[in-house]
């Protein structure tokens, strides 16, 4: 299995793998619902749970309520979270209602979602740094030997 | 995902009790997940369901024996071990957090089975961050000096 032998045939066969399991995980994806469904379909969804599967922004804030954005659609939540924020990323489980209104069921407010990226940043660049200190590519084989070993 | 900095400083810890080497690519394995997944959604936010496979471990395994065809044939096995361990550490940490929906489905799309160990919300990994970086250094200085002697 790690011999050289047919190694670009068993390198282009992984790749097709993984891209078959990725089509076949977006395609399954397509089938969910989304809130898109829930708005163009209100009676059909009324009390049901809905859910964020990726994130939700925080686009108002008001006294009492806020508005999210869920799947590129905006629904009003009445209710009261402290420290919430315009731009916040949230996550939860709500009830639907056809007047494009959710009731909490479980949020929660992701704060310090920038220092996250920014620190995530670093750490890819540290990380590819390294591998640059410790190989180096031949590129007749496009093989990656060890230059030495840092660590 | 409890971010990179955490993921990479816990691997960097859990590699100096383990003796793993080199280095460079343990870290390359516990990124791997997240560097494949997260670039490709946060700028195409459509592609958030092909990208959900990256944080399985039958898509890990095969990921991680890709990479692994980049090195050389007598290191090649050796690589592959590393980088998956980097990649289940990697998985190992993301089960420790909570995640509302659909929690982590660890055989997607293959099964639609989550389980998470729900003990921290995703940013409070950054309150770890401290703490694992003074870790790392000392472990760097020990292992500095213990070369020195």
């Amino acid at each position: 299995m790690f011999s050289d032998r047919h190694r670009p045939l068993k390198i282009i066969l992984i790749i097709v793998i993984i891209l078959a399991i990725c089509l076949y995980s977006h395609s399954i994806g397509q089938a969910e619902t989304t809130a898109g469904d829930y708005v163009r379909s209100p009676e059909r969804y009324e009390n049901s749970r809905l859910f964020i599967k990726m994130w939700g922004n925080v686009l108002k804030t008001g006294h009492g309520y806020f508005d999210i954005s869920i799947d590129d659609e905006e629904f009003r939540i009445y209710d009261e979270i402290p420290g919430i924020q315009e731009g916040d990323m949230v996550t939860g489980e709500f009830i639907f209602h056809s007047n494009r209104s959710l009731d909490i069921v479980r949020m929660h407010v992701h704060k310090y979602r920038d220092v996250k990226l920014v620190l995530s940043l670093a750490a890819a660049a540290a990380v590819l740094l390294l591998l640059w200190r410790t190989y180096r590519l031949n590129s007749s084989g496009m093989v990656l030997e060890e230059r030495r070993c840092p660590d | 995902m409890p971010g990179l900095a955490t993921h990479v400083l816990a691997a960097y810890l859990v590699r100096g009790a383990a003796g793993i080497r080199p280095l460079a690519l343990f870290l390359l394995g516990t990124m791997l997940p997240d560097i494949l997944s997260r670039p490709l959604f946060f700028v195409i936010p459509g592609l958030y369901w092909f990208t959900k496979p990256f944080h399985s471990v039958f898509v890990a395994v095969l990921v991680c024996l890709l990479f692994s065809y980049f090195f050389p044939e007598e290191g090649r096995r050796q690589a592959f071990k590393i980088l998956l361990a980097g990649a289940l550490l990697h998985l190992f940490l993301d089960l420790l957090q909570i995640s509302i929906y659909p929690g982590y489905r660890w055989f997607f799309p293959f099964s639609a089975y989550s389980f998470s160990l729900g003990l921290f919300w995703p940013e409070e990994a950054l309150l770890a961050l401290p703490f694992l970086a003074l870790a790392s250094l000392i472990l760097r200085l020990r292992s500095n000096r213990r070369k020195a002697l």
